[in-house]
């Protein structure tokens, strides 16, 4: 090299040089880059080619400007997490290599669809949109039984594919629940358990397993919660140390529904739903027209909920009563 | 510098020469300042010359004027985030400063706590001569280009200058004999067999230089960014993956 004064970079030694900078076109020889689909809090995801078996995939890489072991040891970890995690409703994952000393990627499978942010303004029934919700839950759940927390989970993480199918993307922040829990603030501001630093890392750090885990899934129990109140509402929750009040925005939600976002935002973790089962089951009884736990109804509530329930079942009998009337009217 | 074998990332509350540019505290604005100038010196003369069709020594007193202006008025100052990237906002301060510059002579008025930017423009004449005249239909992108030619060439600098200093000369013959080889590149056999050292040592080698160029390139964006969101993009543009 010339003197780094002189050095004269030519258009093409610029190219050049800039070229053996970037993340590669073409990784493993195979897996040919088309474009950039989203960019992430530590890697760019492409969709790509897989020219062995031509089909479309998507390929998670280390944002080139971010690179550093500590990343490409998150990246490695976040596959291997996600192989461990076969389910209908979490994006699968095909293969981790590293193309070069400076990219390391993993290849998962592509999915056409929208995200849960995209697809909320198109689909106003509240059923639709709970009965989505709990599609979400089951994935959460079962990483959960797995031993593994989330910990991003929010709107932009959430993709609603060309069939209905809902899939829980990005799981570069996840965490066994076994594991130590570092003192960080994860997550994304309104989806973030903003008890979790103070709580549950501290007793974390003593050793604690199972306070620890249970800190990490009631977390998770959080970020759904503002999911709901998002689905709900239709805008993002405000970080807040009060439970979310979905009817503040709007007074027409059930206050049953309220109730089971605020319990599942509940800043006391142990107010909270247990389990992420319990918060899906709770939203299904309210599906199901049901008392929900969330929530002690008045005797006029469940009044009418009954009413509301059986009311084909009513109508029928009203109208036979009405029959009989009329019939022996008409005698 | 730091130790570029280390490549651990750098903190993202590292210090912006854009923030610190605008400061009201003399000692950092000037800091910030010269890392500013330091950057954009070459695009914007280069852009004088190719776009502005300024004379060599015009493109000198315009670049050097523009700066001392920006200097005293604290130009650099009402850059807003919102607005778009700071390299626009300085292309865009160059042309009205053009436009403007018959009526002040700033290059002739320098002087205060900030003197001048150091230009080669012996070197700069040679590098000009080499652009396609036709980037100079795109002004965007002729910036562009040459900012990225101003950011490579001083990390390179930065790069070898902490070589140098930790004595990692053959890293660096290496990465000068493969990389910047104005020929056709010698495979890294050739390359082991001139240098008597295993070929595991050249491509190791040669992916270090390559790791810690990479990240010195993305500290030096970091400093040259006013916003998280704008590094993120600018680096996306050097680094991210641009499908022919």
């Amino acid at each position: 090299m010339s003197a780094a004064g002189t050095l004269q970079l030519t258009g093409q030694l610029l190219d050049r040089l800039q070229e053996s900078l970037r993340v590669p076109r073409v990784l493993a020889g195979r897996y040919h880059i088309l474009k950039a689909l989203g960019r992430g809090g530590m890697g760019v995801v492409y969709l790509a080619e897989d020219s062995r078996l031509q089909r479309k995939i998507a390929v998670k890489v280390i944002d080139p400007a971010l690179a550093s072991t500590e990343l490409e040891a998150r990246l490695e970890r976040e596959a291997r997490l996600l192989a461990r995690l076969s389910h209908p409703g979490i994006v699968p994952i095909y293969d981790l290599g590293r193309q070069d000393e400076l990219t390391l990627f993993y290849v998962m499978k592509h999915v056409d669809g929208e995200t849960l942010e995209r697809w909320l303004p198109l689909h106003t029934s509240r059923a639709e949109r709970l009965r989505l919700f709990q599609k979400l839950c089951d994935p959460v759940f079962f990483a959960h039984a797995q031993g593994i927390a989330h910990r991003d989970l929010k709107p932009a993480n959430v993709m609603i594919g060309a069939f209905g199918e809902v899939l829980v993307m990005d799981w570069g922040l996840a965490r066994t629940l076994d594991g130590q829990v570092e003192a960080d603030e994860v997550g994304t501001p309104g989806y973030r358990d903003l008890t979790r630093r103070t709580h549950d890392v501290v007793r974390s750090d003593r050793g604690d397993g199972p306070t620890a885990a249970a800190g990490l899934i009631a977390a998770d129990v959080f970020s759904l919660g503002a999911i709901l109140f998002f689905l709900l509402t239709g805008q993002h929750p405000k970080p807040s140390e009060e439970p979310l009040d979905p009817r503040r925005i709007d007074r027409t939600i059930d206050p049953r529904l309220n109730a089971i976002c605020a319990r599942a935002t509940h800043p006391v973790q142990a107010e909270r739903y247990g389990s992420v089962r319990e918060l899906e089951a709770d939203v299904l009884r309210h599906l199901d027209g049901e008392s929900v736990l969330a929530y002690r109804e008045r005797w006029y509530e469940t009044a009418g909920r009954w009413i509301k329930r059986h009311q084909l079942w009513l109508s029928l009998i009203v109208m036979y009563l009405l029959m009989r009337v009329i019939v022996a009217l008409v005698r | 510098m730091r130790d570029m074998s280390s490549h651990e990332r750098f903190p993202a509350t590292r210090w912006s020469a854009i923030r610190a540019s605008a400061e009201l505290g003399a000692g950092t604005r000037k800091q910030g300042f010269s890392r500013v100038a330091g950057a954009y010196w070459r695009p914007i003369y280069v852009y004088l010359r190719l776009r502005h069709h300024c004379s060599d020594a015009d493109a000198h007193d315009v670049t050097q004027g523009f700066f001392a202006q920006c200097w005293e008025r604290n130009t650099l100052s009402s850059f807003d985030p919102a607005r778009g990237r700071f390299r626009t906002f300085v292309r865009t301060c160059v042309d009205r400063y053009v436009v403007d510059q018959h009526r002040s002579d700033y290059a002739l008025k320098r002087g205060g706590e900030w003197d001048h930017v150091p230009i080669d423009m012996a070197q700069l004449e040679r590098d000009t001569a080499l652009i396609d005249p036709a980037l100079s239909s795109d002004p965007e992108r002729l910036f562009e280009a040459e900012w990225v030619r101003s950011l490579l060439l001083q990390a390179l600098a930065d790069l070898r200058q902490s070589y140098a200093s930790q004595s990692r000369d053959l890293d660096l013959d290496l990465f000068d004999e493969y990389e910047l080889a104005r020929a056709e590149r010698p495979s890294y056999a050739e390359l082991a067999i001139h240098y008597r050292v295993p070929v595991t040592t050249v491509t190791n080698r040669l992916a270090a230089v390559r790791r810690a160029l990479r990240t010195r390139l993305a500290e030096n964006l970091r400093e040259l960014t006013a916003t998280e969101e704008e590094y993120r993009d600018e680096s996306y543009r050097i680094f991210g993956v641009h499908p022919k």
